[in-house]
């Protein structure tokens, strides 16, 4: 009994979790006509009688003719995107990989402080510093460029706290064998340290590249052209953009971050029976 | 797996490139040119004024509640579109330039001008060139200041550069 209750609940939070990617692509398929018909009433903000369409009258591809053929507005979005989530990603590797190799190998003055200050740092909502990075931004003559969303992405706390737990769980010995064979700081790290982190470097690339590629404040708060607008803004925008491209696109901007997923989903498996069996 | 997953995503991204440069092309193709009829300085710091009305603006399309207005300049009466909410946007290359103010961030003194026709990506509230593309072959300029700087007439390729008065 027991375990069909377990069953049952999982089942229903499955369905909760995925019931919105479903609508989402069956949703897809439908055409500019359909949606009017249906969807219309909310355009003018009629709430109510408004049914869920699960199964499209006709089904069309004129969604996906729109998001890839006619207009080129989603793909110049989606390589925007790319680039700002790309760099961030990168960024981000470098300075968290050095910044929690510093963390968990050396003991420098003020280390503990610093680190403390990480953690703070780590814990505040994002609507906490984004006016000091607006200042900060405005002063470097940087609103309005995409280095205003890439710079303050590579520079995330969360990324050194990651990397310096996932190191710090490397043994030591590892370390003073490499020392005894004669490697520096940094040989250590590239040769020793980083092939035994694969997997938090795979967590931490995979959750930097989906929050990165979601975000919506920070464009919304430092660019002012909606030409620069990444995929995540443009998408929001119900009221200017077609329905049909808002869920095509919708659906199609899932696939980086899956396809990113999916790339390194053994390091990420390994790391989750790894923390288990320990 | 590895090796099937890096071909399956380069492949994918070599063939959304492809397309986002086709789609680009045979959009930008398609789009209609701006004619600049008049210029006048009667605006700070420039008011475009364009043939064809615009609803729409074709690169983030955003539909405007547009007004037409006439305007009289030298006895006659030139129409042009005024977006109601009080965005100024620039027309990104599908139809026409809007009456552009001196809001900050938006223009300002010192700032050139330019409607891009084709390049969809390459255009910014604070710097935007005219870039005259009448097939005809020139527009004549109206206002002192204009003439100043290119001798009171506009050709195809020109920048046109905004001052106040």
């Amino acid at each position: 009994m027991r375990q069909y209750a377990k069953y049952l609940f999982l089942s229903v939070l499955a369905f909760a979790a995925l019931f919105p990617l479903f609508y989402t692509f069956v949703n897809s398929f439908m055409g500019a006509g359909e949606f009017n018909r249906y969807y219309g009433a909310l355009s003018v903000g009629i709430t109510r009688h408004n049914p869920l369409r699960i199964i499209p009258d006709w089904i069309t591809l004129e969604g996906y003719r729109e998001v890839f053929i006619s207009r080129p507005h989603y793909l110049m979005r989606f390589w925007s995107s790319m680039l700002i989530s790309g760099s961030i990603l990168v960024g981000q590797l470098v300075v968290a990989v050095l910044g929690g190799y510093a963390f968990s190998r050396f003991r420098f003055p003020g280390c503990n402080v610093l680190f403390f200050l990480i953690v703070l740092i780590m814990m505040m909502p994002l609507q906490v510093t984004l006016v000091p990075n607006f200042i900060i931004i405005e002063a470097l003559n940087l609103n309005g460029t995409y280095a205003a969303l890439i710079l303050p992405g590579i520079f995330s706390a969360f990324g050194v706290f990651l990397m310096r737990q996932v190191m710090q769980a490397v043994p030591l010995s590892l370390f003073e064998s490499a020392k005894l064979d004669g490697a520096k700081s940094f040989a250590a790290l590239w040769y020793v340290c980083l092939p035994n982190c694969k997997h938090g470097l795979a967590a931490l690339a995979v959750l930097n590249f989906a929050d990165s590629w979601n975000m919506v404040e920070q464009p919304l708060t430092f660019l002012h052209s909606a030409l620069r607008y990444p995929l995540s803004v443009y998408l929001i925008n119900f009221g200017s953009v077609p329905p049909e491209v808002v869920f095509a696109g919708g659906l199609l901007s899932v696939l980086p971050v899956m396809m990113l997923f999916l790339w390194f989903k053994d390091e990420i498996a390994f790391g989750i029976e790894y923390s288990v069996v320990r | 797996m590895k090796r099937i997953m890096k071909i399956i995503i380069l492949s994918v991204l070599a063939a959304l490139a492809v397309l986002t440069f086709v789609s680009r092309t045979v959009y930008n193709r398609n789009l209609p040119r701006v004619s600049i009829v008049r210029v006048t300085e009667d605006f700070v710091p420039l008011v475009l004024i364009v043939e064809t009305p615009v609803t729409e603006c074709g690169e983030c399309g955003r539909v405007f509640e547009t007004e037409w207005m006439e305007i009289e300049d030298e006895g006659e009466l030139y129409p042009y579109v005024v977006p109601r909410d009080g965005i100024f946007y620039l027309g990104h290359g599908q139809y026409a330039v809007y009456a552009v103010g001196s809001r900050r961030g938006y223009f300002g003194p010192e700032d050139y001008v330019t409607v891009i026709n084709i390049d969809i990506l390459r255009l910014n509230e604070k710097s935007a060139a005219i870039k005259v593309s009448n097939a005809s072959g020139g527009t004549e300029l109206s206002g002192a200041f204009l003439a100043r700087d290119i001798s009171g007439r506009v050709n195809n390729g020109d920048t046109v550069w905004v001052r106040e008065r």
